[in-house]
């Protein structure tokens, strides 16, 4: 997916590797059943890309653009681990969507050393430098928002997720419902079932 | 209004409570909330606008503006950084209010009027007998009257029956627990949650109504929609699921002695010596969150009920007398996850049907008490919550093989790619069980200030959270019980997240009765200074949901508080 207009707002290296996160926790792929199969877009597809580097700009101090250094930070370890590379100080002009290169599996490993602090702390983005809590929250920041947008509404919002939150509304069916068989809102379901104890019956208690 | 009697500082599970017992005993009173108000004719645009000051009539209340605003999206409603619910200014394009972390985990609390209780799940337990007798300077057989009270008004009933509570009981049945039938916990065992939600419609089941009429009926609906935000009943203060705004708040306004006033940030106490009462609180210097203009506020009384976090806060940032107990001794229920995952053909003969509907009824309408160790909560959540809390939070890394399925084992940690994909499509076959532990309080576990680290309001809180051996034990006890019983009913994998330890959506004990505050709730440093939250729980109650214990306290307090002073 390309990045639509809306988007130049972030860096093209910061906006690849959020793309390239996304698609590292929920790729595209094909679902089999027993009476065929189907075909289930990933996050990227689904805008959820977008949907983290909103969430990390909207935090009192914006950090979309430093999770994105940490991301090419581990990325190179990575690069050098595997092709004896020459890099041996991060630069981050020279290594900016260097993530958003690695296969998934390699990106998967890149995000999991920086959660067990496999990095040299000390080289880390300003606020991340010698910050070990902050970088593992942000990791863990990463997997949920991610799945929280994909199987949320987010991709309704349509061309309307650029508004302000309050201005958004849904114009087309969020894709992620049929994914799982949520209905969506409800006014309810008659699922009832009786009860098992009542009140009444504990007053002489 | 004229200068108030008294001022309560938050909105939320025991601010509301305790400004309508004031406010019935003919007291005036100013209830101030940092957060927005919705369904409130004085913000018809909670969110965009920053209205009106001030409301203190019942007639204010608008149940379409209310449904307009609760609509039942959970990212719209439930995303902590810009959603409704969630803990920041009510202008949603500004960022959410900072805390600093000491470890990893978040904390999931609301501003707005209702507090927390927005979101909250309505489970209303009393705490277990053996948590309170010996161990705080009340006893349980005291506490009783106060929790008949908030029973009876809010009104508190046991969760109907739908499929995943059904599930539940088959297996912790077949398990081998038995079914308590008491409010009053002393021995383990399971039961329906006693929860603060009207009970279903008596027409849910007549075709003859829609579901749409249903939902603007008297009584719950079993929608699903506890977790979102509420938005069922024919009118604000008949609202199924009882949060604050819409059970203590309408009787409050009722009153005609209580006003409330949103987006008005407390920030700090203001106190003088009095040659007879020594040092005492007289008002609270705020802020108003659209405008930053400051003022300050007077009364005879002050009750704090801004949260376990706030509250400590609130006293630090005001210079008050030390106290080695101010936010010590936090406990949070240190929370975990179990999901089971069933197959169609092990469902049919337990429920009649080949899915669960984790998102149908109550959010969590079963539990499984257990005095010395806590309790289970069945959970039920809409999808992206589930997905984010049960396959995607844990502090034991990410599972490394994606396309080996768990089969009847216990899968520790985060799954992703198609493991996630292949779960998550059997979403309306699973089952998630809550672990609330009895943690043990530790003096080192609290809420501080880093005067380094400032907002608008002053120096930001800073949590510190570690559970003690004797918590990590009962912990592990419980996962192992509640993965028991969702085998047992024929789960056919489960799924252990594993949740960081700092997660703190039960919040308490910072501020602990017999430490920081008497057995009435009145600082024993600061006169007139009362407090009404969570955090003077002097301990995490066994394991049971705080809200219920808190309100009662703060019936108790107020009657306390019209005694003393006036």
């Amino acid at each position: 997916m390309t990045p639509s207009s809306k988007s130049l707002k972030w860096p093209y290296t910061t906006q690849i590797n959020f793309m390239a996160i996304v698609d590292t926790l929920i790729p595209s792929s094909v679902v089999i059943f027993k009476s065929g199969w189907r075909f289930q877009c990933g996050g990227v597809e689904l805008s959820i890309w977008e949907y983290l580097l909103m969430s990390f700009d909207n935090l009192p101090t914006p950090l979309s653009n430093e999770v994105s250094q940490l991301l090419d930070l581990s990325a190179l370890y990575i690069h050098k681990g595997h092709y004896h590379s020459p890099f041996s100080i991060y630069n981050p002009h020279i290594c900016k969507g260097i993530f958003a290169t690695l296969s998934r599996k390699d990106r998967l490993t890149a995000i999991t050393h920086l959660e067990n602090l496999k990095v040299p702390l000390h080289i880390l983005p300003i606020p991340y430098k010698n910050n070990p809590t902050l970088l593992q929250i942000t990791i863990d920041s990463l997997y949920q928002l991610t799945v929280f947008g994909y199987y949320s509404e987010w991709y309704g919002y349509g061309c309307t997720r650029y508004h302000c939150p309050s201005c958004r509304h849904l114009c087309t069916y969020p894709v992620g419902w049929a994914y799982t068989g949520y209905p969506g809102p409800s006014f309810g379901y008659r699922d009832f079932r009786g009860f098992l104890l009542n009140m009444s019956n504990l007053k002489s208690e | 209004m004229q200068r108030p009697d008294v001022l309560v500082i938050g909105s939320g599970g025991g601010g509301a409570v305790i400004a309508k017992e004031l406010g019935e005993l003919g007291l005036n009173v100013l209830m101030l909330e940092a957060g927005p108000w919705y369904g409130n004719k004085k913000w018809p645009n909670p969110n965009s606008e920053k209205g009106g000051v001030y409301s203190r009539s019942p007639d204010d209340l608008d149940v379409s503006l209310f449904k307009e605003s609760y609509n039942k999206l959970e990212n719209n409603m439930n995303d902590l950084i810009a959603g409704k619910l969630r803990w920041g200014p009510a202008n949603r394009e500004h960022p959410p209010w900072e805390r600093s972390f000491q470890q990893r985990g978040f904390v999931w609390q609301i501003a707005g009027v209702g507090g927390t209780t927005q979101h909250y799940l309505a489970n209303s337990p009393r705490a277990f007998p053996s948590a309170i007798d010996r161990k705080w300077p009340l006893t349980y057989r005291e506490l009783i009257p106060f929790y008949e009270k908030v029973e009876d008004e809010l009104p508190v009933e046991f969760a109907p029956t739908t499929s995943k509570e059904e599930l539940f009981y088959f297996g912790a049945k077949k398990a081998g627990w038995n079914l308590l039938n008491t409010l009053n916990v002393v021995s383990p065992g399971f039961r329906p949650q006693p929860n603060a939600i009207l009970p279903p419609n008596a027409n849910l089941l007549n075709p003859a109504y829609s579901e749409k009429q249903l939902s603007w009926m008297e009584g719950c609906t079993l929608a699903g929609h506890c977790i979102n935000g509420c938005p069922h009943g024919p009118s604000v203060s008949k609202i199924a699921k009882r949060s604050t705004n819409v059970s203590y708040v309408p009787l409050a306004l009722k009153t005609g002695n209580v006003e409330i006033r949103p987006n008005t940030f407390s920030y700090q106490v203001i106190t003088e010596k009095h040659p007879k009462e020594g040092l005492r609180a007289i008002g609270v210097k705020v802020r108003n969150t659209w405008t930053g203009e400051r003022d300050e506020l007077f009364a005879d009384c002050i009750v704090v009920a801004a949260g376990a976090v706030e509250t400590p806060r609130l006293w630090l940032n005001s210079s008050l007398p030390y106290n080695p107990w101010i936010g010590r001794g936090l406990v949070n229920h240190n929370m975990d996850m179990v999901t089971g995952v069933f197959s169609g053909k092990k469902l049919v003969p337990i429920l009649g049907s080949n899915v669960i509907n984790p998102f149908v009824g109550h959010t969590s309408g079963a539990r499984l008490d257990f005095p010395g160790l806590g309790s289970i909560q069945v959970n039920g959540v809409s999808p992206g919550l589930m997905a984010s809390f049960a396959y995607a939070f844990s502090q034991s890394g990410t599972k490394k093989s994606h396309a080996s399925p768990i089969h009847n084992s216990h899968g520790k940690g985060r799954v992703t790619g198609e493991e996630l994909i292949g779960l998550m499509a059997d979403y309306q076959k699973s089952s998630s069980i809550l672990i609330v532990t009895d943690d043990e309080v530790d003096r080192k576990n609290r809420v501080s200030i880093l005067p380094s680290q400032l907002d608008e309001n002053g120096a930001i809180p800073s949590i510190h959270y570690a559970p003690t051996r004797i918590t990590q034990i009962r912990k592990r006890k419980l996962v192992k019980i509640a993965a028991d019983i969702l085998l047992q009913a024929g789960a056919r994998n489960v799924v252990h997240s594993n949740w960081p330890n700092g997660l703190m959506i039960h919040i308490m004990s910072t501020m602990r009765m017999g430490y920081v505050v008497d057995q009435n709730s009145e600082s024993y440093q600061v006169g007139r200074l009362y407090i009404a939250d969570n955090s003077i729980l002097t301990n995490g109650l066994g394991g049971a949901n705080p809200t219920l214990t808190t309100q009662a306290l703060a019936v108790r307090t107020a009657g306390k508080i019209y005694k003393r002073y006036f």
